[in-house]
């Protein structure tokens, strides 16, 4: 009876090595199948001897995954995204308001060029018409400067209520997945697809999922708010600013309480922040700033002039009240673009042949009355070139997120990414085994029917 | 370091990848000879580029002011010629006029010859360039009343012509209009046969032809220093159009080199990514 119930045993025995080795093929094959699929970790399916010598036992099926690494990985996701956008952001109105007509620094120079040509023959219909034309010009390039900038804020503004609305979205979802882990669920897959949506919530709004002693998962932002907490997930809301002309800020609402979250250091929402507030509305106030100054100092030596219809004290452009807006303003005075006789070419009280009135025009070309004492032209220039700084420096910290993004990807992958190779060779092992077990049993099942027939 | 297939599969795609934009970036440098379009491309080059572009322009500006300038003063020299040939017919006909053996009505021919070349002179002191202004007007709107007073200006006009450089051009009427009323009063003279009077004109006509032709000289300095300063300005346009060039254009011959290996760097970049394709491929 003891060999009977031996023979029986060895029956489990070669069963747990033949269900063993289907485990293993079957967690190699989900390997192999998902080997590249984006956020995937390599799993392994624990075996391990059931003593004494007795077979084999399953144990839980484990992901291989390094949360040092992933926190790193989300905090360069969250540096990479901001960079991206912010350059991304600025590049295309960079791109809008240095060429062609909307050019203010061709504008301003051609302006001055058609008042030294108009010095050379005051009363010359055509060369007054240009001149007129130039300002004009020079008035519609600001116009659409200063559109395509406010645009740009808009646009940034579109994308941050977006991205609030996704990170909200994905936040519940992070939720949903801690609940049903939390419910024992320990299938590898759910903490794939929790960790996937860390990571793309991290780029959006910065901050990163952490695990607390408790077990907990929250998703903090850095503010130091937890936008998930475990279960339950918070919303992210952006509401328009009137202490910022109506753009949006992002706040977290936890019940009745909105906490804003300023401008995030990194993050998508971050990098269109400070895009649209620190960037382009420097960029506003500046060509602000310099449209109002090239108005005023045009005005004070226009009006201090006379056009060829004997009159003075005109203005040359409609002088704006504020520097805020006057650059969406700017205008010529409509008196002169209905009669050009009207440009005040001569000076006061001297004959309508006379140049000094255009020459004083002419002449604010070299004073410093622009910003910081620098000539207009030279506002107009570092304005510009700021915005191209700006896109430089986005530019290199971008390129040096992505080599980092790239070496921690490395890393990852190193760590948690599935060799199609080494998968295959286990393959063939547990194939082997389970052939080795079959025999096994098939063995023990021939000495167990020689038994009985010889009972 | 463990590296999976799929490690190297991104590796090669993104080493193309980048080899694919450096190709762009070289070719379109090649197509538009420009390397800074745009103040993100170098703020500083740019920034650089942008300044000498403004003086460009202003320069041309300048170039034009002197063209014009130039015009109206060979319109002017034209006028001034014509006064000067008519002062010169005068002395000639006052001198003979001042013969007291001529009959009355060679004397009475003699007047109303120095009345119409008063005329003429009046009419080329009044003329109006091509943009309506007179010539002689010292920027007023008109030279000269009627009755051939002057009733001008006194200013000359700055016309700049470079950085920094101004230039007055044109002659004042006042210049060259105390020729008229000694002209009115030696016909009078000649008419009634006052010949000791008419005596007396004979020197004004003959200091108002020295400023005729001195009014010439002056119109020919002015000229002059204006196609002397075209000439400066026109080297300095040169010399901002090698700066622009140089500060913003893409240099060909680099630009061709750099497309090259540019082209070199995909190329490889392709036969790398091709060879980890047969390697993962026939592991399998």
């Amino acid at each position: 009876m003891t060999t009977t119930r031996g023979l029986m045993g060895l029956y489990e025995v070669g069963n747990s090595g033949m269900r063993a080795a289907r485990a293993v093929i079957g967690t190699t094959g989900k390997n192999v199948t998902n080997a590249t699929t984006a956020g995937y970790s390599k799993q392994t399916q624990a075996t391990s001897a059931t003593p004494p010598f007795a077979g084999v036992t399953l144990g839980g099926i484990s992901r291989a995954q390094d949360n040092l690494l992933m926190a790193r990985e989300q905090s360069a996701d969250a540096t990479l995204a901001r960079a991206d956008d912010l350059r991304t952001t600025l590049e295309a109105v960079e791109a809008r308001i240095t060429n062609g007509d909307i050019n203010v620094v061709d504008a301003i120079a051609n302006l001055f060029g058609g008042f030294v040509e108009l010095s050379a023959s005051p009363a010359s219909t055509p060369l007054r018409q240009q001149a007129v034309g130039n300002a004009n010009s020079l008035a519609a390039a600001f116009q659409q400067a200063s559109n395509q900038v406010a645009q740009g804020r808009a646009a940034a503004d579109g994308d941050i209520s977006q991205l609030a609305q996704h990170a909200t979205r994905l936040a519940a979802s992070i939720a949903e997945t801690n609940d049903v882990i939390s419910r024992g669920n320990t299938d590898p897959a759910v903490a794939d697809e929790r960790d996937r949506l860390s990571r793309e919530l991290a780029s959006i709004v910065g901050g990163g999922a952490q695990t607390g002693s408790d077990g907990v998962t929250r998703f903090v932002l850095e503010s130091g708010h937890s936008l998930v907490d475990g279960s339950r997930a918070n919303a992210l809301v952006a509401s328009p600013d009137p202490a910022n002309d109506g753009h949006l800020r992002v706040s977290m609402q936890a019940g009745n309480i909105n906490h804003d979250l300023g401008t995030p250091s990194t993050g998508r929402i971050g990098g269109l922040i400070d895009a649209r507030d620190r960037v382009l509305g420097g960029t506003a106030q500046r060509l602000d700033q310099l449209a109002f100054d090239i108005s005023t100092s045009m005005n004070q030596a226009h009006s201090a002039g006379q056009g060829l219809d004997g009159s003075s004290g005109r203005e040359l452009f409609v002088q704006s009240a504020t520097v805020e807006g006057a650059a969406s303003r700017m205008a010529v005075n409509g008196d002169i673009l209905a009669d050009t006789n009207a440009l005040a070419t001569a000076s006061a009280g001297a004959g309508p042949g006379d140049n000094g009135g255009v020459r004083a025009m002419a002449g604010l070309r070299d004073a410093p009355a622009a910003r910081g004492g620098r000539t207009f032209v030279d506002e107009g220039i570092d304005a510009l070139a700021s915005l191209g700084s700006e896109i430089s420096r986005a530019s290199s910290q971008l390129e040096a997120a992505q080599t980092n993004s790239d070496f921690l990807a490395g890393l990852r992958d190193a760590r948690s990414g599935v060799s199609v190779e080494e998968e295959m060779s286990k393959l063939a092992e547990m194939q082997h085994a389970h052939s080795a077990a079959a025999r096994f049993v098939s063995a023990v099942d021939e000495t167990f029917t020689d038994l009985l027939s010889r009972i | 370091m463990r590296i999976t297939e799929n490690r190297l599969s991104t590796l090669a795609g993104s080493g193309l990848q980048r080899g694919i934009g450096q190709l762009a970036k070289a070719a379109k440098q090649l197509e538009t000879g420009v390397a800074i379009e745009k103040p993100s491309d170098d703020p500083t080059a740019w920034a650089a580029a942008q300044r000498t572009r403004s003086r460009a322009a202003i320069s041309e500006s300048q170039g034009e002011a002197n063209a014009t300038a130039r015009d109206r003063l060979s319109e002017t020299e034209t006028s001034l010629a014509s006064v000067g040939d008519s002062l010169s017919r005068a002395r000639e006909l006052m001198t003979d006029l001042a013969n007291g053996n001529l009959d009355p009505t060679t004397r009475t021919a003699g007047a109303a010859e120095l009345r119409d070349l008063r005329a003429q002179i009046l009419a080329d002191l009044d003329r109006r360039g091509s943009d309506g202004e007179p010539l002689f007007g010292g920027g007023s709107a008109d030279a000269f009343t009627s009755g051939g007073s002057y009733a001008g200006g006194a200013a000359r006009r700055g016309i700049e012509v470079g950085e920094g450089h101004v230039i007055e051009t044109g002659v004042l009427g006042s210049d060259v209009a105390a020729s008229l009323d000694a002209l009115a009063q030696a016909a009078d003279a000649a008419e009634a046969g006052d010949i000791a009077t008419l005596r007396t004109f004979i020197d004004p006509i003959v200091q108002a032809h020295e400023q005729a032709v001195d009014a010439r000289s002056l119109l020919g300095d002015q000229m002059n220093a204006l196609q002397s300063a075209e000439s400066t300005r026109i080297a300095l346009a040169d010399n901002l159009d090698s700066e622009l060039q140089r500060l913003a254009g893409a240099d060909p011959i680099e630009s061709a080199s750099a497309l090259a290996r540019a082209q070199l760097t995909v190329e490889g970049a392709r036969q790398v990514a091709s060879s980890i394709t047969q390697t993962l491929l026939s592991s399998r």
